[in-house]
């Protein structure tokens, strides 16, 4: 096998780059969504919640005209 | 990201706040929303002065009544995130990343819903830019880039996305 069957282009290099940034910014985000799913649990989130829905219930709707 | 000078609806949402810059809404089929924007300084050169300003968007759902049924159009969601999004940028430094998830034949379907969420929002205060990645076993990763035409680093930021993604289609 000789250097240049071997050796990987610059636009090869580049494409594996770019595939390993998609997958790593790929994986981040299904991290996140299961942060997400575990939230509902957290008191940040029953607080939050607990104001936005006495906000909702006083208007006696979820939602606003802008 | 709405037009101006039009009046239009949709729920109203908490900003929880936290180290992922959270905010969350309840939609009118009980169904909790939370969305995430998470500060991701890694995907561009920790030389780039506005890396720090990088952040991953996502959307998911935190609670959710009827399990069984399917989720129903709901054109509120779209004016709700569009205003979420605006929320953020107050800091016109900021640059959203978004990239749609890959593990079923839906992904075109949501970078096409979430494309339009931004073609039906978008003002000349913005701009998004379109990158797609294709891997050795033929799988298409769909990203996206947000930013602030105001962005100080605006010209250096898209050059940027371009270089870690290996070219972008300009959606204006």
């Amino acid at each position: 096998m000789t250097m240049e069957t071997i050796a990987k282009t610059e636009e090869q290099v580049r494409q594996e780059r770019a595939v390993a940034w998609a997958k790593r910014l790929l994986a981040s985000k299904r991290e996140l969504e299961k942060e997400i799913e575990e939230d509902a649990k957290t008191p940040e989130y029953q607080e939050a919640i607990k104001k936005l829905r006495e906000r909702n219930a006083q208007r006696g709707s979820r939602v606003v005209k802008v | 990201m709405h037009r101006e000078g039009q009046e239009w609806s949709k729920y109203d949402f908490e900003f929880k706040g936290g180290k992922n810059n959270s905010y969350i809404f309840d939609t009118n089929y009980e169904i909790t929303y939370e969305v995430k924007f998470k500060p991701s300084s890694y995907l561009f050169d920790a030389k780039d002065e506005f890396s720090t300003q990088v952040y991953e968007m996502v959307i998911a759902i935190t609670e959710r009544k009827n399990l069984d049924d399917k989720i129903p159009p709901d054109a509120f969601i779209m004016f709700t995130i569009a205003d979420i999004v605006t929320d953020f940028f107050k800091n016109r430094e900021r640059i959203i990343v978004y990239i749609c998830d890959t593990s079923d034949a839906r992904h075109l379907a949501r970078a096409r819903k979430f494309g339009l969420w931004f073609e039906k929002f978008k003002t000349t205060q913005f701009m998004k830019v379109d990158a797609s990645i294709i891997d050795e076993m033929g799988v298409i990763y769909l990203n996206a880039l947000i930013l602030h035409r105001e962005n100080p680093y605006f010209v250096e930021i898209i050059d940027a996305f371009r270089k870690v993604t290996g070219g972008y289609t300009e959606d204006k």
